[in-house]
């Protein structure tokens, strides 16, 4: 016989969950329409109907190491069709708020970034910071004069606007990758955790390299996500945004090895670069992914908000933020080419303060599912669970012949 | 009318009543038989004591009188089980979830388990399960309580199987509350053994319908010669006749209500208790007016008994669904008119023929079977008397009629108030006239019978068992006597019902008493 689990409801996880955005939660009966509705749910131990009582009952130690609230890409059919407006596509996305909340550290940080009241406070760290750091530069490194020095030379200042007059880039790059290194390091103690987690509660069939080759791939195409079709906007939407972030990636890691390795060798031009140069068109052309993205996102949400799902502070805190990193980067960009230069600064300075954002509160944000969401989908493929969508699908009478023989 | 003696305070009073209402209510079923569940442990408690204690100002551990920081549910504790009661007792879902809320709305930090088969909210209760279940600290799973066992002074440790949790699941509870049924007043007493020493002597007693179940409660002590209470139907509630007249009894004039009758809750016992009232009022006045109550409303007849040739074979005592007749030492039948109502099942019953109507009897009914024409057997053409129950078969019938429905024109049709009127003699008068076929149709039987006179088709169909010995005198094939039970749906199937049976007859033959 087997040993019966002990359980032990957590009541301020319930709480929790319900404050997160999950405040349908406690509705849920258990009819499982929301299995069978959702195309992702597999067959063996299917979400979100498990998913649902777990909270209910404030299991939270089951719920924050489960991989299915990851392997859910929101598509809230589930909502659609529960009858009792449980809303477990809420549910879920509140509960993958408290899996974040779980692994990051420190988990005050956490605590912060999911809750209204801090945000003031979490806007006027990087602005302060930046501000400062913007001051101090200035002061001691620049001086006065009609020449600055870049990178060991001796550059006369002309019309041009540049970005590294307000702030040297150097300064902005320590910061940045300072501050990418404490992420990463949050994010690796996270998913090492997470991964040990996985790995005590299921057996791998499959190494970790193959599965990720595949979920890469995966993800590259957003295969799960298209599945979730009656959300098409926001699919193409992701897609917009996944990718304008990758095109970025790739524009800001040449400029950098460029301007500070490159440079060892060949001379390369200063920032910044003209258009037409690939690298330079490649990053504009991920702005204008990521913005589209980003309206078809927020459209998407805002017609939906209403029965079938509520955005939480959760969801718009990253939006924000992202809309932000993008609209100011771009429209500096677009003032920097019609020559005002005030606004230029201004907006370059708002900008450095998003994108501050997004890399020190990935770890502890919506964002945060690029790690986990990933890992999750490893570890599932590596255990060889199929979502059901590729399960092939047997006919009834296929299924009445072998039973009959 | 009763002469009632009411018994209260040490002290009796006798008064006149033109009708009873029998609202003895229920009781718990007893917990003690729940041991499986952990009940005589200190800490295991039944709703009652839930309730006693919120009535008291505070829901505490028997053991030590701390209020409980968790408290386990379980429902149908000793309900929906073969081995305790099989029915649903209808409110218990709903106390727990009340009683959920008391233990809540004092601590906020308690925690509420509820472990159930189904929950059962019916019509708005079901917002108030929808309202509790919105409460953070009262988790609910269905799930089958495999063991409540102590853990020290630490409270009690419950093994849920096939949970919602999808696996078998331990709770830790200070307290557990056990959901126990009701059991109608009706059922809380020894039954009446009813089998006589007649009985033992019968040798075809497997095809006598099953004796009345008379349960001595202790509610009414009527002095009928049927029993001190009402008949009970399934579980030890009252037979109602729950399919389509409720309240009606099998004692005319008392009328059982609330959860005798069903269990339910307040609300519809109110209800149930306005039904009753109304049906004991119509039965005063109708009384008064010397007046059959339901189903032959209005009848002012009665049976008229010719006691000189009685024989006392105590049939008619016996038979009578509703115990009108009592009998003296000799067992005479003393027949109380009051109690009648007219159904005729005593006619049925009666070997001699001494009971009739003066607008139904042995003679007029004898008439209408002598009246029929019987063609000779040269036209060919066979000739079927098929009594037939008025209550539902003869509207069968007329529905038959009415959606164009062809049947055979050899049959003849004589409406009876209740098949149980069915009397030997009209069977070897149609038999002996040269009548081919007999076809009796009459109500449904059993359980969850549709006779508005209860025993009746069951009676007709026991003596149609009995009916080889007067064929065998008449040297005639017992495929000439057919019964039948029919629902008033079912009113399509008539024309295939007479058509077997014509064919059936056709390969008997004619029968060879025509024309004598």
């Amino acid at each position: 016989m087997t040993q019966p689990k002990r359980i032990e409801p957590d009541l301020d996880f319930v709480r929790d969950v319900i404050a997160s955005g999950g405040d349908t939660l406690k509705k849920c009966f258990q009819c499982a329409t929301c299995s069978v509705v959702c195309p992702l749910s597999p067959p063996e131990e299917p979400f979100p109907r498990k998913e649902m009582i777990q909270a209910q009952w404030g299991l939270k130690d089951q719920l924050v190491k489960d991989p299915d609230i990851w392997l859910c890409h929101n598509c809230n059919d589930c909502s659609t069709y529960c009858p009792r407006g449980a809303k477990p596509g809420d549910v879920m996305n509140a509960l993958r708020k408290k899996a974040i909340e779980h692994y990051a550290a420190p988990q005050a940080i956490a605590k912060k970034v999911g809750d209204p009241k801090s945000l003031p406070l979490l806007i006027a760290i990087p602005a302060i910071l930046i501000a400062v750091i913007i001051g101090l530069t200035n002061l001691w490194w620049h001086g006065e004069g009609p020449t600055r020095i870049v990178h060991g030379e001796e550059i006369v200042l002309d019309e041009v606007i540049r970005s590294w007059e307000m702030i040297p880039m150097w300064a902005v790059d320590v910061l940045f990758l300072l501050t990418a290194l404490f992420a990463v390091s949050v994010f690796a103690r996270g998913v090492l955790r997470f991964w040990g987690d996985l790995d005590s509660a299921k057996t791998r069939k499959m190494g970790f390299i193959p599965a990720a080759i595949e979920v890469v791939k995966e993800i590259a195409l957003h295969s799960n996500f298209k599945e979730c079709g009656t959300n098409q906007d926001r699919y193409l939407g992701h897609l917009g945004v996944f990718y304008g972030f990758v095109a970025l990636f790739i524009t800001t890691t040449c400029i950098f090895a460029g301007v500070y390795f490159l440079n060892l060798i060949v001379h390369v031009p200063l920032t910044p670069w003209p258009l037409w140069n690939p690298v330079k068109l490649l990053g504009n052309l991920g702005g204008i992914a990521l913005l589209a993205g980003l309206f078809l996102i927020i459209r998407s949400r805002l017609n939906q908000e209403g029965d079938e799902t509520a955005s939480s502070y959760y969801d718009w805190f990253l939006l924000g933020m992202v809309v932000t990193v993008a609209t100011s980067g771009m429209l500096s960009e677009i003032v920097r080419w019609m020559g005002i230069g005030f606004l230029y600064y201004l907006l370059y300075y708002i900008h450095l303060v998003a994108v501050w954002s997004l890399f020190a509160y990935t770890p502890y944000s919506k964002l945060a599912h690029i790690v986990y969401r990933t890992t999750a989908l490893i570890h599932n493929r590596a255990c060889g669970r199929e979502l059901l969508a590729k399960v092939p699908v047997v006919s009834l009478t296929e299924g009445r012949e072998t039973q009959a023989t | 009318m009763f002469d009632v003696t009411i018994k209260a305070n040490g002290s009796s009073e006798t008064v006149c009543a033109g009708a009873i209402v029998e609202a003895a209510g229920f009781q718990r079923y007893d917990a003690s038989k729940l041991g499986d569940l952990g009940y005589g442990s200190a800490n295991v408690v039944t709703h009652v004591e839930v309730e006693e204690m919120a009535k008291a100002g505070k829901i505490a551990r028997p053991s030590d009188s701390n209020a409980p920081q968790s408290v386990a549910f379980i429902q149908c504790a000793g309900s929906r089980d073969p081995d305790h009661l099989p029915y649903c007792s209808a409110v218990c879902c709903m106390t727990s979830l009340k009683q959920a809320k008391y233990i809540r709305e004092v601590d906020s930090e308690a925690k509420v388990y509820i472990i159930y088969k189904d929950m059962r909210t019916p019509g708005q209760n079901e917002n108030y399960y929808k309202q509790v279940q919105q409460d953070e600290g009262i988790f609910l799973t269905k799930g089958e309580v495999a063991s409540v066992q102590e853990d020290g002074d630490k409270g009690l440790r419950i093994e849920v199987d096939n949970s919602l949790l999808g696996e078998k699941i331990e709770i830790k509870a200070d307290m557990v509350v056990l959901a126990t049924g009701m059991v109608p007043a009706t059922a809380m007493g020894e039954e009446l053994d009813l089998s006589s020493e007649e009985d033992d002597k019968k040798k075809d007693s497997e095809e006598e319908p099953a004796a009345d179940r008379i349960i001595k409660s202790d509610i009414l002590n009527l002095t009928y010669r049927q029993g001190p209470e009402l008949p009970a139907l399934k579980y030890g509630f009252p037979d109602s006749h729950y399919v389509c007249f409720p309240y009606e009894s099998r004692r005319t004039g008392i009328y059982p209500a609330g959860c005798v009758r069903q269990p339910m809750d307040g609300l519809m016992a109110a209800d149930d208790a306005t039904g009753a009232a109304l049906k004991a009022i119509q039965c005063v006045e109708m009384a008064s007016r010397g007046e059959a109550v339901h189903p032959r409303a209005g009848d002012i007849t009665y049976p008229d008994l010719f006691l000189q040739r009685c024989t006392q074979c105590k049939r008619c005592t016996e038979e009578c669904p509703f115990g009108a007749y009592d009998e003296d030492e000799k067992g005479t039948p003393k027949p109380n008119p009051t109690r009648c109502r007219r159904c005729g099942i005593c006619m049925g019953s009666c070997p001699e023929r001494i009971i009739s109507f003066k607008d139904f009897s042995i003679d007029i009914i004898g008439s209408m079977v002598k009246a029929i024409e019987v063609p000779e057997e040269d036209e060919e053409k066979p000739r079927v008397v098929c009594f037939i129950c008025e209550n539902d078969a003869y509207p069968a019938l007329d529905l038959a009629g009415i959606n164009h429905l062809q049947y055979s024109p050899y049959v003849r049709f004589i409406p009876l108030r209740c098949l149980g009127d069915i009397n030997l003699v009209w069977i070897a008068d149609s038999l002996s006239k040269g009548i081919d076929g007999i076809f009796l149709i009459g109500c449904k039987y059993g359980d969850d019978y549709q006779c508005h006179f209860m025993k009746g088709s069951e009676l007709a169909n026991y003596r149609m068992g009995k009916i080889q010995e007067t064929l065998d005198r008449l040297v005639l094939e017992s495929e000439r006597i057919k019964v039948h039970q029919l629902a008033i749906n079912e009113y399509d199937q008539i024309p295939d019902l007479l058509g077997e049976f014509m064919e059936k007859l056709e390969e008997v033959g004619p029968n060879p008493y025509k024309g004598w």
